[in-house]
């Protein structure tokens, strides 16, 4: 009984904690990189484990140059992320075939207006460890007027 | 066994769950499981669905720039007045008020007119106030905005921070529902701004109230996965309303490809194309203007 007295506040305040921690670690570490573009408005962060997958539909205007930015906690290793057309036909992803990482930033800009999806991965991890690392992950995207 | 997470917040529920396995016993597959669990559907559905709209739906900043951008010139009377902001006393009608003042604080930012930005930045505070969300925005921020007077892209740059701030203090406080009530008047509002200075010399700006034919199905779903109220009623039937006036926007989608232009900037091509017709133009700045109204008057 003493036990859960002691881990149920725990257990509430962790993931407010969590949560406090993810907002910070955008505004400190993934605000900066987009410098020189208009961030958008609105938040998009998620505490992730390994193995996680996460996805949005974004809509992206002829007018704009754009930098999609993917912002992960280094615990989490290099997260995975892919651009794809609304019929799920691929235009980029940061993992190339040998394996190497092309980094979190992809800059671009869109003949005409149209709808794109993000879709992110977090990879698994290869540790006799069966702990369970946590960490934020942001997806940002920044613009500026071309 | 690999999850995939359709967005982003993880329920208190799950982050509890993700604590006590990491801290107590500790095995990956487990976690993933428990996970899938204690994951309630219904609210990471509504989750994604306001996700998705924050980032379809054009903010008031985005939809001021392009007004700003067509070469439009600043009408005071377009506004909101912030006169009517005692008339204001139900949570919804607060919350939906909060969004139209949001998007002309956005529109007089644009337009240099730092005055009314400070009144609409005043309005959206007292509104934030009687929500009692009122830790939303920052409260040094007239001092800034004041030391920034005349500085459009510092001034900007507040405002969007403002945005920023009001977006992560809802979700933290779990009031997104209340967020899609905000994104719904900051919309009509933006819409409204928009068709009210349509000419023949805009015809960028026309474009873009067509392409907000993405944007109205994003709000339909958002709206959809709310249970029924006397309000989200009222402005899901008006919301209906606007679709069915965009019903007449037909969207071309081709195939998608990719090039790099003289910099070596990727550039994402293809045919998608966006069609509007005069009468459907028509029809949208009608119905937008009578919703404006009732939700302002």
């Amino acid at each position: 009984m003493k036990f859960f007295k002691i881990l149920l506040p725990i257990l509430l305040i962790a993931p407010l904690l969590s949560s406090a921690q993810c907002r910070s670690f955008t505004k400190k570490k993934c605000l900066p990189q987009l410098d020189g573009y208009s961030q958008n408005d609105s938040f998009n962060s998620a505490v992730l484990i390994p193995g996680d997958e996460a996805e949005l539909l974004l809509t992206f205007y002829d007018d704009k140059d754009y930098r999609l930015l993917i912002c992960g906690h280094p615990i989490l290793g290099e997260v995975e992320f892919e651009v794809l057309d609304t019929s799920e036909q691929m235009i980029y992803t940061n993992h190339s075939d040998d394996g190497s990482d092309k980094g979190n930033l992809f800059d671009f800009k869109v003949a005409s207006t149209q709808q794109l999806i993000v879709r992110i991965r977090v990879p698994e991890t290869e540790t006799a460890s069966t702990l369970i690392h946590e960490g934020c992950v942001s997806i940002m995207v920044g613009s500026k007027d071309m | 066994m690999k999850k995939k997470i359709r967005l982003l917040v993880l329920p208190l529920a799950l982050g509890c769950a993700i604590l006590l396995h990491s801290c107590v016993t500790g095995d990956g597959n487990e976690s993933t499981e428990t996970i899938s669990e204690t994951t309630n559907e219904q609210d990471d559905f509504k989750k994604e669905q306001i996700r998705k709209i924050l980032y379809t739906i054009p903010s008031p900043m985005s939809m001021a720039s392009l007004i700003k951008k067509a070469g439009a010139n600043f009408d005071k009377e377009l506004m909101n007045s912030v006169s009517g902001l005692s008339n204001y006393n139900t949570s919804s009608q607060q919350a939906l008020n909060l969004g139209i003042y949001g998007a002309d604080l956005s529109y007089s930012s644009m337009f240099d007119q730092d005055h009314e930005a400070i009144l609409y930045l005043s309005a959206v505070q007292k509104l934030c106030t009687e929500l009692g969300i009122e830790g939303a925005i920052d409260s040094n921020i007239y001092e800034r905005l004041n030391a920034h007077m005349g500085d459009r892209d510092s001034v900007l740059n507040i405002v969007s921070e403002t945005y920023f701030s009001l977006d992560i203090y809802l979700k933290k406080a779990d009031r997104e529902d209340l967020l899609a009530l905000i994104i719904a008047g900051g919309w009509f509002e933006g819409l409204h701004l928009a068709t009210a200075h349509l000419s023949a010399k805009t015809p960028e700006l026309r474009q873009r109230v067509a392409e907000q034919k993405y944007a109205i199905e994003d709000l339909k779903k958002l709206l959809d996965s709310y249970e029924a109220s006397d309000i989200l009623t009222e402005v899901k039937k008006d919301v209906n309303e606007m679709a069915a006036a965009y019903a007449g926007v037909e969207i071309n989608k081709g195939k998608t490809e990719t090039s790099t232009d003289n910099s070596g900037t990727t550039v994402i091509g293809g045919s998608s194309e966006v069609v509007m017709s005069d009468e459907t133009l028509a029809l949208i700045t009608e119905k937008i203007h009578t919703i404006r109204d009732k939700y302002t008057k």
